[in-house]
């Protein structure tokens, strides 16, 4: 679904000279499939993921979603175009501690667009039951680190995208917390079809990787996901 | 559609110490604005509606507005008294329904003794005494609507108030002393709304009397009241004049305004005296403008700094898919509702100040002052508010422009 090609992304050093922080020749996301990007740190994993999903502009090259360009698309299309396309989850969850665990995750029905809001709203409320989240709380910071995760991922979750983009989703959680958020994103690309695009060092969530792809100062090099035996076609 | 009040209204939550500091802050600045103007307003009217019964007031030459604070608000500081002569031609003019001579120089319990004519009391107390009857008798005294006499009690009058009024009473001055008369309050004005309500009236036969002035009746005579025989008139601070046409109001005035005396409408002086009062306001509103500015610009910046704080947030919304419009309407929406919230509680704290104020000033003076919402105010709070929407478009456009990502990695 997702297809890069001769992508250039670079940046200027305080004496103006350009370095570059990723150079990706080529490089297809299909869906179906748990892909997992690991690099030391400052390889330009993050810069990946954000170029991926629209809110980090290439210097050179294309990032295709279905054929399309998407920095070809006007911004406000391209705002448009990420809330139903990709979900994102981050480090640290990001959610907004003074709303609801609910109100979190319909946040975007509120970004305007949105048809139908009281259908999402029940949609909300069924992924957190699913993910096990109380929906009882009056504040999200009154959820456990694993469940505020899980909220995020509920909130990934709401326009149902075809991507889910993940930039180290259990780094800040602990090993029962991350087994459980590593299943569930491994579910979601297996049992729903979606892409899941995961930045992580969490042995636990590369266990579980179809692909695994590792980036060394912004060039990519796959290797073949040791631990797991069947991968998808 | 676009709804970031859930938002705004979680990011006002975050810190909930500095979002009232900032809305207080505003509150006081506007309800400074709102207190003074109301303030003003209500002084104008009050000491409109006090002098309202002070048609024309003749008095010795000199300040009219002195002249003026004396017979209408009883301020009792020295003024040269009016010659007799000029008060027997007053008596007889044929065109003066009711000449009302007004003379101090006692005291009971802090309020003012006045001396005047029975006519002139139920004129003051609309036409009509709220209790009782007029004094017809030299021991006999009506009492303001505000004063604590009842209708029977009896007092002894203090002489003097502080002030020395009247020449020739024989007495050393400096010294209060009481007189040895008793007198009964026979009557209640309606309230007037001036320090009237406060005072005690006397005939002033009695005040010429206890200060041993002829009393413009023939010696032993216990009359109250006109007429009076003309060479047994004793001069007097002032003469209130009820003329009995508007045409007869302007022919005393010129009569009057002569060699030795001075005649005016209180009505003009006060005029004269909002026009100062007026330049003063100005210096207050633009004082009151620029305080609000500047709480305005310190909130601003406080903002700016606060929501520095919120760029992750605002990132998020963006990589979540939220269009920069939205960004930029929860910003605005934030900074507009701390200054409209602000402002309207600023509009009631003036309320309260004003009414404050207001009241301690009639308990002061006697002047019935009631500060209402105008106009003024309604529109100072609106153009507050208008002026928080437009300065909140600053750190709306400011911030709903950054990087996304720069927050976010
Ligand atoms: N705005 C910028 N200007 C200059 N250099 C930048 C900018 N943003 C990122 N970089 C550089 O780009 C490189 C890649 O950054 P990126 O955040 O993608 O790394 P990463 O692999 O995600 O690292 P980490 O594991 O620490 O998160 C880093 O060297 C970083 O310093
Ligand atoms: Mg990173």
């Amino acid at each position: 679904m997702f297809t890069i090609e001769n992508l250039v992304l670079s940046y200027r050093d305080d004496g103006g000279k350009p370095f570059t922080v990723l150079e990706l020749p080529a490089l297809q996301l299909g869906r179906e499939s748990l892909v997992v990007v690991t690099g030391p740190s400052g390889s330009g994993k993050s810069s990946l993921l954000y170029a991926l999903c629209g809110l980090l502009k290439p210097t050179a090259g294309a990032v295709r979603h279905e054929g399309q360009d998407i920095y070809a698309l006007s911004e406000a299309r391209r705002d448009r175009w990420r809330r139903e396309t990709v979900g994102l989850i981050f480090q640290d969850f990001h959610l907004i501690p003074e709303l609801s665990p609910l109100a979190n995750v319909t946040l975007a029905t509120h970004f305007g667009g949105t048809a139908d809001r009281r259908a999402l709203a029940l949609r909300g409320r069924a992924l957190l039951d699913v993910l096990g989240v109380p929906t009882d709380r009056r504040h999200a910071s009154a959820l456990s680190r694993g469940e505020q995760q899980r909220t995020a991922i509920a909130r990934a979750l709401l326009f149902d995208p075809p991507a889910i983009l993940a930039d180290e989703p259990t780094a800040s959680l602990d090993a029962e917390a991350s087994t459980l958020v590593a299943d569930r994103l491994l579910s979601l690309s297996r049992d729903e079809g979606r892409l899941v695009l995961a930045v992580s060092h969490d042995p636990i969530l590369i266990s579980r990787a179809d692909r695994l792809l590792h980036l060394e100062r912004g060039h990519l090099k796959e290797t073949e996901p040791t631990m797991r035996k069947e991968i998808p076609a | 559609m676009m709804n970031p009040l859930p938002l705004v209204i979680a990011t006002l939550r975050r810190n909930p110490v500095t979002t009232i500091t900032f809305i207080a802050l505003v509150a006081v600045a506007v309800g400074l604005g709102v207190a003074i103007t109301s303030q003003e307003r209500a002084l104008k009217r009050g000491s409109a509606h006090a002098a309202d019964r002070f048609d024309l007031v003749i008095a010795a030459p000199g300040s009219q507005t002195d002249a003026m604070l004396k017979a209408v608000f009883l301020r009792t500081g020295s003024v040269e008294l009016l010659k007799p002569e000029v008060v027997a031609r007053v008596f007889a003019e044929p065109h003066a329904e009711i000449v009302a001579p007004i003379a101090f120089g006692d005291s009971h319990d802090g309020a003012p003794i006045v001396g005047s004519v029975p006519g002139f009391v139920t004129y003051l107390s609309g036409g009509k005494l709220a209790e009782g009857r007029p004094f017809a008798d030299h021991e006999e005294a009506v009492v303001g609507a505000a004063s604590p006499l009842k209708i029977g009690d009896t007092f002894h009058p203090t002489h003097g108030d502080g002030h020395a009024e009247l020449e020739g009473d024989g007495e050393e001055h400096g010294h209060d002393h009481e007189h040895g008369v008793d007198i009964t309050v026979v009557g209640r004005m309606a309230p007037t709304g001036s320090p009237w309500d406060m005072a005690i009236v006397v005939p002033v036969e009695l005040t010429w009397e206890l200060h041993n002035l002829p009393t413009g009746h023939p010696q032993g005579s216990e009359q109250v009241g006109p007429p009076y025989v003309s060479d047994r008139l004793p001069g007097v601070p002032a003469l209130v004049v009820k003329p009995d046409s508007v045409a007869a109001a302007y022919g005393l005035r010129n009569i009057y305004r002569a060699q030795d005396s001075t005649a005016f409408f209180p009505a003009e002086v006060l005029v004269e005296l909002y026009a100062l009062l007026g330049d003063m306001r100005q210096l207050m509103n633009v004082m009151a403008l620029a305080t609000q500015t500047l709480v305005i610009v310190a909130i601003l910046v406080g903002i700016m700094v606060l929501l520095r704080l919120y760029r992750v947030q605002f990132s998020v919304l963006r990589a979540l898919g939220a269009p920069r419009s939205f960004i930029f309407l929860t910003i605005w929406s934030y900074v507009a509702l701390i200054v409209a919230v602000g402002a309207v509680a600023g509009l009631g704290l003036g309320m309260g100040l004003a009414g404050t104020i207001s009241a301690a000033f009639t308990a002061q003076t006697g002047i019935a002052l009631d500060a209402t919402i105008g106009a003024s105010e309604i529109w100072l709070v609106m153009a507050i508010i208008a002026i928080g929407m437009a300065v909140a478009t600053v750190p709306a456009a400011l911030l709903y422009r950054k990087p996304v990502i720069d927050a976010l990695r």
